[in-house]
């Protein structure tokens, strides 16, 4: 039986086809995955299927009815769910509201129950039933009865969840369960997730994986958008491969294999980053001492922390998100203030250096968050090429820059680090992930820099960038230099670090040298220490 | 002394109105800096319905019909056509201070005052006023005991009703409206629409309360501002809000008391009520920033 089908399924942006003639069957109760590079359609095909867009041409089919859906309440009202990658919740409210929005239970009130108190009422059961049904909704909102019904759909799909705690208290994890919930609340029977384990800790993607499996147990169909493929291989049921906004295959899953549908991803083999290269030897170039930072919040986020990084050396920082890793870069490349202890670059003291004094120290930086601190949105390609290096002698003279040079510049990177650009004079936000995110690479690797503190580097980008990215900051450490990397992604920490340090709860909880296998990490990264500490 | 505190609670009640309508378009995330404009227009309409007709009642009706029109126009161009919501509100508020002017000068006067108009019929609770301190809240009209109960029934709209949550959803995050097909417009509209009414109620309050049927050229004197710095200062909580509302309209009696007192300051008294306010911005914004780590600007 078939939930849903796409024929023909077309969307084009004035000249940019960006899904062309899609066909693509879900079979009821399945796990299916569609994958593809950033930028390949995906995203587009479930907005079609979720109302967020409208088809250009083609038609969707959900039970082999034709439906046509407006906006995403359509989608809903025909039983399809989707949960973003960003998630639509609202912090400040608590989950069980976030759950109801849009369809919040009112208070009512009963006029005329006072009546059944009358005798000739109680003895007539119908007058009796009809007078107390007599309800008058009030705009008030019930909460209790909100929450209850909230409660109630927690518990039938074992999501242990607090349904009155506040959005923004939750984890990341728990914040997609509360997407799932609100999705199961309003009774969906196909439930898409767009890249769901993007931000999630490897644990928390196993969790998810496995309560998805409980709802295909229920009878849900489940449409999974994913480039990573090692879920898809774990999750799915059958894949569907998206490239170019065209499919180019599809298989069972058991049919097929990572290395098979890289290839259709991509169009090319993709080779597995070597580890290591040459051994490290040189001295030690950026050392943490004790480091300490203390949150808005009054958290200490960041705990005494200490390491240093060698020459050739790329110091690899694990740990589950949320345990002090960012406030951790954000000291460092002057972004926060340091509360306590000392950061040393060739011996020289930068503690609580400005972003601007961290550059000038030959520090690259690539931050976590890509459009809040590595690239202005709504400027145009060359000006965030430039962006932190404009004080450069080559491109600026007694505080004038030249535009030929900032446009030699950006053409410079652009060429040598493969950013696809449609429009070279347009704005970054016509960039792809990955591309966004090779034009923040390229412009820090350029810089010739002693030390690159790396956060999250790879965070949302597609396999052919990652692959790109990974291969630069092993030319970096080839070249002699110092590498921080921070990322939540387990399998890029091991397979790039020379050296790994665990932070859980703003502290090192413990150190690993190259080679060290998954297991004790991921222990360590719960904060569960080898030898039963 | 009974005096300063009759004054502070009739004169905090239209920057109190104001504040408490204001903090649905703050909370909404549409900065509505046309509130002052809308005041004076409806300050403006109450004057002169009262010195008409004579009637309270027509008063308000006209005053917040009025508002309401500046609201709908604010929302079609601020929220319908995406235009800017501070170059909206500012040419609103230019308008309303440049065109109740033109009338007065067609009519030939620099001030309208409606002379035949009495209060007296209005206020409630007179028998009281000669009580000591009590009488300070006694002989009040029953719109300026109406501002101070909204402040009650500001909160339950806040976070008891559909709109209240829906406007709050629509300023925190309006994907997340959009996602389960709530009308992010629509709401932005009754954020406003709710400000523009207690404006217009505003404007009543201070053309007709407070000066007894008087409108004189820009006679809000920022108070539109002074309620928005007021939310700000309260971060859209209604009762925060109204306690800065009231700091205000306390200084701004004692201004009007040392103004009787001192005629030779006088006219620079009248700054004490927004130098109080810029303070209070301060303290409020050092407050909210202290143990604070991360950086803001570059400032060596």
């Amino acid at each position: 039986m078939t939930a849903i089908e796409t024929r023909k399924l077309t969307k084009k942006f004035g000249d940019f086809t960006a899904n062309n003639e899609i066909d693509i069957r879900v079979e009821r109760g399945e796990i299916k995955a569609v994958v593809g590079e950033n930028g390949a359609g995906k995203s587009t095909l479930m907005n079609m299927l979720y109302g967020l867009l409208q088809p250009s041409s083609g038609e969707i089919l959900v039970d082999g009815e034709p439906v046509r859906f407006a906006s995403p309440s359509d989608a809903i009202k025909r039983g399809i769910g989707m949960v973003h990658q960003h998630f639509k919740l609202s912090p400040n409210l608590t989950v069980f509201e976030n759950v109801v929005l849009g369809s919040e239970i009112r208070r009512a009130f009963a006029p005329l129950k006072p009546l059944c108190l009358l005798p000739f009422v109680r003895k007539r059961p119908a007058l009796n039933d009809k007078f107390a049904a007599r309800r008058l909704p009030l705009p008030l909102i019930d909460a209790a009865a909100q929450k209850a019904a909230v409660e109630r759909t927690i518990q039938k799909y074992n999501l242990g969840l607090d349904a009155a705690a506040l959005v923004k208290n939750l984890s990341i994890g728990e914040k997609q369960r509360v997407e799932i919930l609100k999705m199961l609340y309003r009774d969906v029977q196909i439930l898409i997730l767009d890249e769901p384990t993007g931000v999630l800790t490897p644990r928390e993607a196993d969790e998810l994986i496995s309560s998805l499996k409980e709802l295909r147990r229920g009878g849900k169909t489940v449409i999974v958008i994913t480039h990573k493929l090692r879920e898809v291989m774990d999750a799915s049921d059958s894949v569907t491969v998206i490239r170019g906004g065209a499919v180019v295959g599809e298989a069972k899953t058991f049919d097929t294999d990572e290395k098979k549908l890289a290839r259709m991803m991509v169009g090319r083999d993709i080779e597995r980053p070597k580890t290591g290269g040459a051994p490290v030897a040189g001295g030690v170039v950026y050392e943490v001492k004790n480091l300490s930072v203390v949150a808005p919040d009054g958290r200490k986020a960041v705990d005494g922390v200490s390491f240093n990084i060698r020459a050739g050396e790329i110091l690899g920082v694990a740990g589950v998100e949320g345990n002090g890793q960012s406030e951790l870069v954000k000291a460092l490349t002057g972004l926060m203030t340091v509360a306590g202890g000392t950061v040393l670059k060739g011996g020289a003291d930068i503690t609580d250096a400005w972003p601007k004094a961290v550059r000038e120290n030959k520090i690259a930086v690539i931050p976590e968050d890509r459009y809040g601190q590595g690239l202005c949105r709504d400027m145009t390609v060359a000006q965030n090429a430039i962006a932190g290096y404009h004080r450069d002698r080559q491109i600026s003279r007694f505080g004038l820059l030249s535009k030929k040079a900032v446009i030699r510049r950006r053409d410079g990177l652009v060429k040598n680090f493969d950013v696809r650009l449609c429009d070279p004079d347009g704005d970054v936000s016509q960039l792809s992930g990955g591309n966004a995110q090779k034009l923040i690479v390229a412009r820090e690797l350029s810089s010739n820099p002693d030390v690159l503190i790396a956060s999250q580097p790879t965070r949302g980008v597609d396999v052919g960038s990652i692959e790109f990215i990974h291969k630069k900051l092993l030319e970096l450490k080839d070249a002699g230099k110092a590498v921080l990397l921070v990322s939540s992604e387990l399998s890029e920490i091991m397979n790039l670090s020379d050296r790994v340090i665990v932070m859980y709860k703003g502290a090192v909880v413990g150190e690993a040298p190259r080679g060290a296998d998954g297991e004790t990490l991921g222990l360590m990264m719960a904060g569960v220490m080898p030898g039963g500490g | 002394m009974n005096n300063i505190l009759y004054n502070t609670v009739l004169f905090s009640s239209p920057i109190l109105l104001c504040t408490l309508g204001g903090i649905f378009a703050y909370k909404a995330n549409v900065l509505n800096i046309a509130l002052e404009g809308m005041m004076l227009t409806a300050a403006f309409v109450a004057a002169l319905t009262v010195y008409l007709t004579g009637s309270y009642l027509a008063a308000v009706a006209l005053a917040v019909g009025v508002s309401l029109f500046l609201g709908v126009v604010f929302s079609v161009f601020g929220v319908s056509r995406k235009g800017n919501v501070i170059i909206i509100g500012l040419a609103l508020n230019l308008f309303a201070s440049g065109f109740t002017a033109l009338i007065l000068r067609r009519m030939g006067i620099a001030k309208l005052v409606a002379a035949d108009f009495s209060l007296t019929s209005v206020r409630l609770f007179s028998g009281a006023a000669s009580v000591p301190f009590l009488g300070a809240f006694a002989n009040h009209t029953l719109l300026t005991y109406l501002s101070y109960a909204l402040i009650f029934a500001a909160g339950v709209l806040m976070f008891k009703t559909k709109t209240g949550v829906y406007i709050r959803v629509a300023g925190e995050n309006p994907e997340a409206a959009r996602a389960v097909g709530i009308n992010i417009n629509r709401v932005r509209y009754a954020a406003v629409l709710i400000g523009a009414a207690a404006c217009g109620l505003a404007g009543v309050s201070l053309a007709v309360d407070c000066f007894g049927g008087v409108y004189a050229v820009n006679m809000t004197f920022g108070r539109g501002f002074i309620a928005i710095a007021a939310i700000y200062c309260g971060r859209g909580y209604p009762l925060k809000a109204a306690l800065y509302a009231v700091l205000f309209g306390f200084s701004n009696a004692a201004a009007m008391y040392l103004q009787l007192t001192s005629a030779a300051a006088a006219r620079l008294l009248t700054a004490v009520p927004y130098v109080m306010i810029v303070v209070l911005l301060t303290v409020a914004s050092v407050l909210k920033n202290k143990g604070n780590s991360l950086r803001g600007f570059y400032n060596e």
